[in-house]
């Protein structure tokens, strides 16, 4: 059991688009799960994101240009930093994953005295049992891409549910679009810190595969890893 | 190759030096560089036919126009390059400036001793 004042420590970090539809729900879950220090970031979303997120009990942040999924997590990471966060957590705004969840990474990162849990849905027999087939592919082609990028072999390198300490908050760099997925695991590699994976269950609904990454997504990121790769050069 | 030839070859080389020293200076724009620079290599090239002749044939190519094609072709991809490094330098600004913005006013709607950074 977790208690309270540990709990207080963790700032969860949402970047929202066009999330109108389920950020009260995923706020209001976190809260119920006693998290109080939430931090969402809308990245100016076309729907009423940012009018709604202000009424919520949450450090509504917004970006007047949308500059994408990864610069709205580091703007939120940023911040909390900024308030003093001892761990950060990064949580889907579409409703995937689940609270409690964090709990079970909170006594991971304390017992095995690592920087940072990365959320795999493919340590699990039942949570594998939910990813649909076209995603299971595309994710474990994933893997081996960012094996390839980073040295560093995941069951699920494209989890958005990871929870750091603040040494690895304040090292991580992220590109401003999908690659900041793989971004988290190349930052690892470079700067040393120590990780492990995390069963979590994430939720596929409707909604959720709808905003989800396509196929041509998927090409589109792996391009722009390419190219950065050439520029480290 | 007559000597006229070698003469424009240095001129065009000169102007070319010049445009390059011009953009560091921040005399003229990147659009206007690539704009100068793409006139002084087709300027070389119609100059080089010859040149071009002998280096096709030293280098396998049937004609003087494919290694030209060949050529342009290698040129485009670094211009492409060049301007996608360009493109990423300035997303990484305009992100930079977006997250300060967004942190400063956060800043001060929850902080009661807010002060402008």
């Amino acid at each position: 059991m977790i208690s309270k004042q540990y709990k207080d420590k963790v700032f969860v970090v949402i970047a929202a688009y066009n999330e109108e539809k389920s950020i009260s729900k995923v706020v209001s879950g976190l809260k119920k799960q006693g998290y109080s220090n939430i931090v969402v970031v809308d990245d100016c979303s076309k729907d009423k994101t940012f009018s709604l997120i202000q009424k919520l009990p949450v450090y509504a942040l917004h970006h007047p240009i949308n500059r994408g999924q990864g610069a709205s997590l580091k703007t939120g990471m940023d911040y909390a930093l900024r308030l003093g966060a001892e761990y950060i957590v990064t949580f889907d705004a579409d409703g995937q994953h689940i609270p409690c969840d964090i709990d079970a990474m909170l006594e991971i990162i304390s017992r095995k005295k690592v920087d940072i849990c990365l959320g795999s849905r493919f340590l699990r027999k039942i949570d594998i049992k939910n990813v649909p087939i076209s995603k299971r592919i595309l994710l474990k082609g994933s893997t081996i891409v960012v094996f390839l990028f980073s040295g560093i072999l995941l069951s699920d390198a494209h989890n958005g549910f990871r929870l750091m300490n603040r040494k690895a908050a304040k090292n991580i760099e992220l590109g401003d679009r999908f690659e900041h997925a793989s971004d988290f695991i190349t930052e690892i590699n470079k700067h040393k810190l120590r990780y492990v994976e995390v069963p979590v269950t994430i939720l596929y609904t409707d909604y959720s595969m709808q905003k989800g990454q396509s196929i041509f997504n998927a090409f589109k990121i792996l391009f722009r890893m390419i190219i950065r790769k050439l520029l480290e050069l | 190759m007559q000597g006229i030839a070698y003469l424009m070859i240095l001129i065009v080389l000169y102007l070319m030096a010049k445009t390059v020293y011009n953009l560091k200076q921040d005399k003229i724009s990147f659009r206007e560089f690539w704009l100068w620079f793409i006139i002084w290599i087709l300027a070389l090239v119609a100059i080089f036919t010859d040149l071009l002749k002998i280096a096709s044939t030293l280098l396998g190519v049937g004609r003087a126009v494919d290694l030209a094609i060949y050529l342009s072709i290698l040129l485009l991809f670094f211009f492409v390059f060049k301007l996608f490094v360009r493109v990423e330098e300035n997303n990484k600004i305009t992100t930079q400036l977006i997250r300060e913005i967004a942190i400063d006013e956060a800043d001060k709607k929850y902080n009661p001793r807010y002060k402008r950074r």
